[in-house]
């Protein structure tokens, strides 16, 4: 293990940046030692896929993004040199520019569509583990690695448990998931078991859809699915991704339901399985090797099933039964389903502005919530972490819309409930609790609920053990006090901020002078420029603390912007209506341009133009 | 029956109460054979109002029952027209776990009859109830039970016997002086008064010295009212100076009540069981029973039982004293109302209930006490008493929840009713309305009450007042289905069993485990069966018993502690301290509240808790809940933006009270003192989510540095015993790290009273330890007392507190250690 010094920015005390020069560890990535780079990035199927999608159509300027999780990162520059000199190999002629992302938006098991099209990527291809949700916009390729697997002790440990002769009397099926780092092998080991118990119905879970975009560069051969040719690799790939990349992306998929073909699958884990399955009678054997996340996942999906097998892949052990935790999260999340009954605001946080569908989802929820007769604002933070969502006081639940494996975040430091879509709609009561599932295509799956005879009695609420009243949808004036007549105003968050104590300044209508905004301090917050301090401005912007970030949508949905649709970003501030409305639009302000565009050449600095006030100390 | 309901003044509702196997359910039999209802032969035995299959074969009476009957008896009265009288009597159990079933019962009477063992006299739970009947307002007759015991069992003699009766009575008439209520007027029991009866509910016999008193008068020729006087208390007759005296001269003559009552009694008793058939058949036509053939067969127990029987009549005796001594509704809701309405006592309907008004316009009210399960899964009769007006079927009504505000909208419902029932034991019998003094139940109500609530009809009307419990449910355990599939299915069984009982509370923890929460061990397990059996049709996993405890510190914070926000730029600094238990205890009391007058209150803290007057001033809020037992304190001087913080501050303050770091239990006894903070000069940095989290971290590390330690709650426990199975109470109690404070014996009997502290930890299987202990001698009632602080530090490996940490971040499924510090703190 070798080391180097690396400079590294320290906190000092939080109230000053400074560089410090500290010893640092190289740290080696997660590639186990029995596999070779080539071997491991699959980087001859990989390079020989995007050359003929290149051959296809070609473009003046091939741009590829190289995703790596954090892990496998170490890796990053062997593998972009390694995957240059092949593709040249292939074909000298390439102009090649081949690039790393560096940190994700959002997780990353995503593809980052955000970051590839901010630099114009024409291709992604994605590292590592994957939570297999459909991406949109832009051809990416995923690579998951490889993970080695005792398939002879596998079957002797299945053969000691004694577990599927039950199975075969019950003539159940045995369904097969695992974590993507054995999509390599795992026709193998199907195949194998399907050798040893002949009488058995064995199904695995397969990797793809008709989705356009994804292609695998690890699953050889497609046998027994009826996918179309993108599955495969190597020749075959004539309908990947690399034909799109060139001309503009294609048309995005119409806001409905999943197509037909969709819709006759299950997903569970990300893994598609037939919709024919009847999960009552199945058991579930998965493989695992270090994704907790992902067999968490499978579990809750699968609560239903008959029995549960893991083969641990790094132990070697073959586990029985759903692990207690399991069990207990899916308390817990029944728990918040019900505590988002008694809620009134809910906020809907964007944690993915990648997955496909994700608008129809956003839309979706938004039209519930307002329909159960609760106020609900759209937010966009970035990486979703407590102090983020506790500036939303109000709000007292977030349904955060996320991808599978980021979506069950563990609440207990959320001081409010965070849910997932799918956990709303059972909290509202529009889905009975069923079949749990983090995916999106159960989610879009809309299930018919009977309607409450009485929609005015009150509900139990389970986490206190009382009633409590239901929201009323609609309000008949002719039952409010007044009878009829035009009556108060009512907003959830005015309420909110009015029931505070601190409502914010004073703000003296009539008595103090009115002053033009100007412009105020410009800096990060543990250090600001000085030089412009007035007091005006910072009187402008105190109030800026209960300031919203409304996403809004655009409906025509160009896909030409960057954001996944999102063409406009406002910075609302709503004080509470005992003040005047006052509406502070703040705009982005680009620092760059008003530097660059005064003077490019007047200054002989060794080549610098222009010089930013955040990076210096 | 509905046509008897009319007459308000001909109407007794009250309730049967007492200890344990005293006797209550098979004394009601008496009055339900005397209405017709079950035949004089399996009276004693049909325990008609235990209702439910589990009470049967236990033994033990667990849901109260109603039932509606009417009797004729025949009263010298100006405002009586009818000699008929309906008798809306509910039987309550009388095991401790089920005394809220009691309170619900004694909301809706007006009188009860207590019921007390001869041998056994007045017990613990027969103290509980009789002070709930009194703060309730609810007149009490006495019944002193078992006769036959104290005279085929122990043989004791006739003075013996009126020395157990004047026991039992003076005990009750102790309680009855020490609660009493002036607007309730006497209600002293005296036999002369006609107040107490004595008898055996399994004989079916009783008798009052006015059955007495009647015979004697009419063969001796004395008015029946002198008579009653003498035949209690210390009054002789002298027969051969023909006089009554008040001294036995030297022990020469026999105590009137013994030579009149008692003697007859037990010569009787004697005679049929040792079978001096002449002897009998003599006696039998002296007091006029005439047997029939076949009866004259019987032998033993069984002849004495139908010649008790016979003779007097145990439904005779009761009904007397219900009719002549309990208020009819016109007259108990006059004194009632004061502490029934929550609103102002001169409203319509306030009015209304004090008169007890059934006519056409009466503004309607209604108490529904408790919800009785209907052959119908899931749905609910709500049972409960009409205070003024009519209640008919089909009349449109507001419901009111037990939250309900006046003039509010919130828990208001306006509905028709869909049926109005009596209930008749184990039959309802449908009624088209119902009048003001009578219990009935209601069809269509339930689902918007879960478990009590009022019943108005003027837009004006304020709640009936909701019951007070005399236990607390403190046992509890978590359930969890078998698939989790089933998890809605349970949600809904835990709704209809918290429906179902006036106390079982259900909820869930924040980590998603389903709570079950009763009064006792017994309670408990009645409620999982329900829950399974009936209400949820699965059966269910159920762990072990879950105790609550408390997090605490007990010492001050010996620096002053620093947190920083998660962008670093705002400093909270907070140094915690133990508030003594004696404020905790006003808080719980609500004697300290955050709603009370601050200035006040910090005169009042500083004169009684040693507080510093400015401090107390600036108490900035109270937690859990707004008003938990711990305080968050501004002690800081002139922080600037200090006022817009305090909202995020409190917020994390009070969410960290609610799940401490050490095993995510309440908080209780912590202060914390704000010492100093530092903000970021802009307001966007040091918004909700920067304080908030940073509030609760900063309570956490002075939690943690401030001497952590661990409450948890302790039983007091009264057990009465013989004395010879004392020693063996003694060592079951050490074994649970339990003792006794105090040893009292009863007055001429070797029964100890022992009051016990016994943590509610090692309460578990108590009860049944102790009775294999003592061969079931010794009898525990354990009621929750306080808050005991465990030995040792929380966070110190081996100690009591730490261990029953890990227990409990275990069961929760937290990590198995402790948070470090560190997670919390931060440094300068």
């Amino acid at each position: 293990m070798s080391q180097t010094t690396a400079p590294r920015l320290e906190m000092n005390d939080g109230a000053r940046l400074f560089t410090d020069v500290k010893v640092v560890e190289i740290v080696k990535s997660d590639r186990p030692d029995e596999y070779g780079i080539e071997e491991y990035y699959e980087i001859s199927s990989t390079a020989s896929k995007i050359h003929s999608a290149y051959l296809s159509s070609p473009v003046p300027l091939l741009k590829i993004a190289l995703q790596f999780p954090d892990s496998l990162l170490p890796d990053s520059s062997p593998v972009s040199l390694l995957l240059e000199s092949t593709l040249m190999s292939l074909n000298p002629s390439f102009d090649l520019l081949i690039f790393i992302l560096g940190d994700t938006t959002y997780g990353s098991c995503c593809v980052d569509t955000i970051a590839a099209k901010h630099l114009n990527a024409d291709i992604v291809i994605h590292y590592g583990n994957s939570c297999l949700s459909r991406v949109k916009d832009i051809p990416s390729i995923n690579v998951f690695g490889r993970c080695p697997i005792d398939i002879n002790d596998l079957i002797v440990k299945v053969e000691e448990k004694e577990v599927f002769e039950s199975e075969i009397k019950n003539n159940d099926t045995i369904i097969v998931t695992y974590d993507v780092k054995f999509s390599y092998i795992i026709d193998e080991v199907v195949k194998e078991l399907r050798e040893r118990w002949p009488k058995l119905d064995i199904v695995k879970g397969d990797l793809n859809d008709e989705s356009e975009n994804i292609q695998f560069t690890n699953v050889d051969n497609n046998d027994n699915n009826n996918n179309n040719n993108n599955n495969g690799c190597g020749d075959d790939i004539d309908s990947c991704a690399c034909k799109n990349s060139p001309q503009p992306p294609p048309p995005p998929t119409p806001l409905t339901i999943p197509s037909n073909s969709n819709n006759k699958k299950i997903a569970i884990g990300g893994l598609l399985f037939p919709s024919t399955l009847n999960l009552l009678t199945t058991t579930v054997l998965h493989l695992h090797h270090n994704n907790l996340k992902h067999l968490t996942n499978i579990h809750m999906k699968t609560t239903s099933s008959k029995t549960h097998l893991t083969y641990h892949t790094i132990s070697n052990t073959l586990e029985k039964g759903v692990s207690k935790k399991v069990g207990r999260q899916l308390n817990r999340r029944f728990y918040l389903t019900q505590k988002v009954r008694s809620t009134n605001i809910i906020g809907i946080v964007i944690a993915t502005l990648n997955i496909d569908k994700f608008h129809k989802v956003v839309k979706d929820v938004k039209s519930q919530i307002e329909e159960s007769g609760r106020t609900c604002y759209v937010f966009c933070v970035g990486k979703v972490n407590v102090a983020k969502l506790a500036n939303y006081g109000e709000v007292e639940a977030f349904c955060l819309i996320a991808c599978p494996e980021n979506s069950l975040l563990d609440s207990g430091d959320f001081h409010v409930p965070v849910v997932t879509p799918f956990e709303l709609e059972i909290g509202l009561g529009l889905r009975g609790w069923g079949d749990y599932s983090v995916e999106f295509l159960d989610y879009l799956r809309k299930e018919e609920v009977e309607e409450v005879e009485d929609a005015d009695e009150p509900i139990y609420d389970v986490v206190t053990g009382t009633y409590v009243e239901r929201k009323k949808k609609e309000v008949d004036l002719t039952q409010e006090v007044g009878g009829g007549q035009v009556t108060t105003f009512k907003s959830e968050a005015g309420r909110f901020l009015n029931n505070r104590e601190y409502t914010g300044l004073e703000s003296n209508i009539g008595t103090s002078e009115v002053r033009k905004a100007v412009k105020g301090q410009v800096g990060i917050a543990s250090e600001y420029d000085g030089k412009d301090l007035e007091v005006e401005t910072s009187v402008a912007f105190e109030k800026t603390e209960g300031v919203k970030k409304v996403v809004e949508e655009d409906s025509d949905d160009s896909g030409d912007f960057i954001l996944g649709g999102i063409t406009s970003m406002t910075m609302d501030m709503e004080t509470s209506n005992v003040f005047e409305k006052t509406e502070v639009k703040k705009k982005l302000e680009v620092e760059e341009e008003e530097e660059d565009s005064d003077d490019s050449g007047d200054f002989i600095l060794g080549g610098i133009t222009s010089m930013t006030m955040d990076t210096e100390d | 029956m509905r046509a008897i309901m009319d007459l308000k003044h001909n109407i007794r509702s009250m309730s049967v109460i007492a200890h344990v196997d005293h006797g209550k359910t098979t004394l009601t039999d008496s009055l339900v054979q005397k209405a017709g209802i079950i035949s004089s032969k399996a009276a004693g035995g049909a325990r008609y109002t235990d209702t439910r299959a589990d009470e049967a074969e236990r033994g033990i009476t667990i849901k109260s029952t109603g039932i509606s009957m009417f009797f004729d008896y025949a009263l010298k009265a100006s405002d009586i027209t009818e000699n008929s009288y309906l008798i809306n009597l509910i039987d309550s159990p009388g095991h401790v776990d089920f005394s809220s079933e009691v309170t619900a019962a004694l909301r809706v009477t007006d009188g009860a009859l207590v019921v007390v063992d001869t041998i056994d006299g007045v017990c613990v739970q027969t103290e509980t109830v009789l002070r709930q009947a009194i703060s309730e307002r609810v007149k009490p007759v006495l019944m002193v039970n078992k006769v036959d015991r104290a005279l085929l069992e122990l043989q004791l003699p006739a003075e013996e016997l009126y020395q157990a009766f004047c026991r039992s009575i003076e005990s009750v008439n102790v309680i009855v002086a020490t609660y009493n209520d002036e607007a309730l007027g006497d209600v002293q029991v005296d036999p002369r008064k006609g107040t107490v009866a004595f008898g055996s509910g399994l004989h079916q016999w009783a008798f009052t010295l006015k059955k007495f008193a009647q015979t004697y008068g009419a063969k001796f020729g004395v008015a029946e009212e002198k008579m009653m006087d003498k035949l209690w208390g210390d009054w002789y007759y002298d027969a051969a100076g023909k006089k009554w005296t008040s001294s036995d001269k030297g022990g020469t003559l026999e105590r009137a009540f013994c030579q009149f009552i008692a003697t007859p009694i037990t010569t009787l008793f004697d005679a049929i069981m040792n079978e001096k058939h002449g002897k009998v058949n003599k006696m039998l036509k002296a007091v006029g029973v005439e047997l029939k053939t076949e009866e004259k067969e019987l032998t033993g127990k069984a002849l004495l039982k139908r010649v008790m029987q016979k003779w007097l009549p145990a439904g005779d005796a009761v009904l007397e004293m219900i009719v002549l001594h309990l208020p009819s509704p016109v007259k108990a809701q006059g004194y009632r109302v004061d502490t029934l309405y929550e609103g102002p006592l001169d409203d319509a309907t306030a009015t209304a209930i004090r008169t007890c008004d059934t006519s056409d316009g009466a503004p309607l009210c209604m108490y529904i006490s408790k919800m009785v399960p209907t052959s119908d899964k899931g749905r609910f009769y709500a049972f409960g008493r009409v205070f003024s007006g009519k209640i008919a079927t089909g009349q449109k009504v507001r419901i009111m929840g037990p939250n309900y505000v006046a003039g509010k909208k919130t828990e208001l419902w306006i509905k028709n009713i869909q049926r109005t029932v009596i209930m008749m034991g184990k039959y309802t019998e449908q009624v088209a309305d119902v009048p003001a003094g009578n219990t009935c139940a209601l069809v269509g109500v339930d689902q918007y009450l879960l478990k009590s609530g009022t019943i108005c009809t003027a837009d004006d009307a304020h709640t009936i007042k909701t019951m007070k419990f005399s236990v607390s449910p403190v046992v509890r355990c978590a359930v969890e289905p078998k698939n989790s599939a089933d998890l809605p299915k349970l949600v809904e069984g835990m709704k209809r069993l918290a429906k179902s009982d006036p106390m079982v509370l259900c909820y869930t923890e924040e980590s998603g485990e389903h709570i079950i929460a009763c009064s006792g061990e017994l309670h408990l397990e009645i409620c999982l069966q329900d829950l399974q059996k009936d209400f949820m049709g699965t059966e269910v996993k159920v762990s072990d018993p879950v105790v609550s405890f408390r997090e605490t510190v007990t010492e001050k914070s010996a620096t002053t502690l620093l947190s920083k926000s998660p962008n670093k730029h705002n400093r909270l600094f907070v140094e915690a301290e133990p508030i003594s238990t004696e404020l905790c205890l006003a808080i719980d009391d609500k004697e300290i509240s955050p709603t009370a007058d601050q200035k006040l209150q910090g005169r009042k803290m500083a004169d009684e808790y040693g507080w510093d007057v400015s401090e107390a001033r600036k108490i900035w809020a109270f937690g859990p809940d707004g008003t938990g037992p711990n305080l968050f304190v501004d002690t800081t001087k002139g922080v600037n933006y200090l006022l817009e913080i305090k909202e995020s501050v409190v917020g994390g303050f009070a969410w960290g009270c609610q799940n401490g770091p050490l095993c995510e239990e309440q908080m209780r006894g912590c202060r914390f003192n704000l010492m100093d903070v530092v903000l970021h000069a802009d307001a966007i940095h040091r918004g909700m989510g920067q304080i908030m989290p940073t509030a609760r971290r900063v309570c956490f590390a002075s939690l943690m540095t401030s001497g952590p330690g661990l409450l948890e709650p302790v039983y007091l426990v009264n057990i009465s015993v013989p004395q010879d199975a004392m020693g063996n109470v003694y060592g079951v109690l050490t074994k649970r790290r339990g003792h006794v404070f105090t040893e009292e014996q009863k007055p001429g009997t070797p029964q100890m009273t022992l009051l016990a502290y016994l943590p509610v930890m090692e309460s578990f299987g108590f009860t049944a330890d102790l009775r294999s202990n003592t061969g079931g001698k010794a009898f525990p009632q354990c009621s929750f007392d306080h808050w005991e602080p465990m030995s040792g530090s929380a966070i110190e490996e081996g100690t009591k507190a730490n261990d029953t940490v890990m227990a409990v971040r275990k069961r929760k499924g937290l990590t198995a250690e402790i948070p470090p510090l560190d997670r919390y703190l931060d440094k300068l």
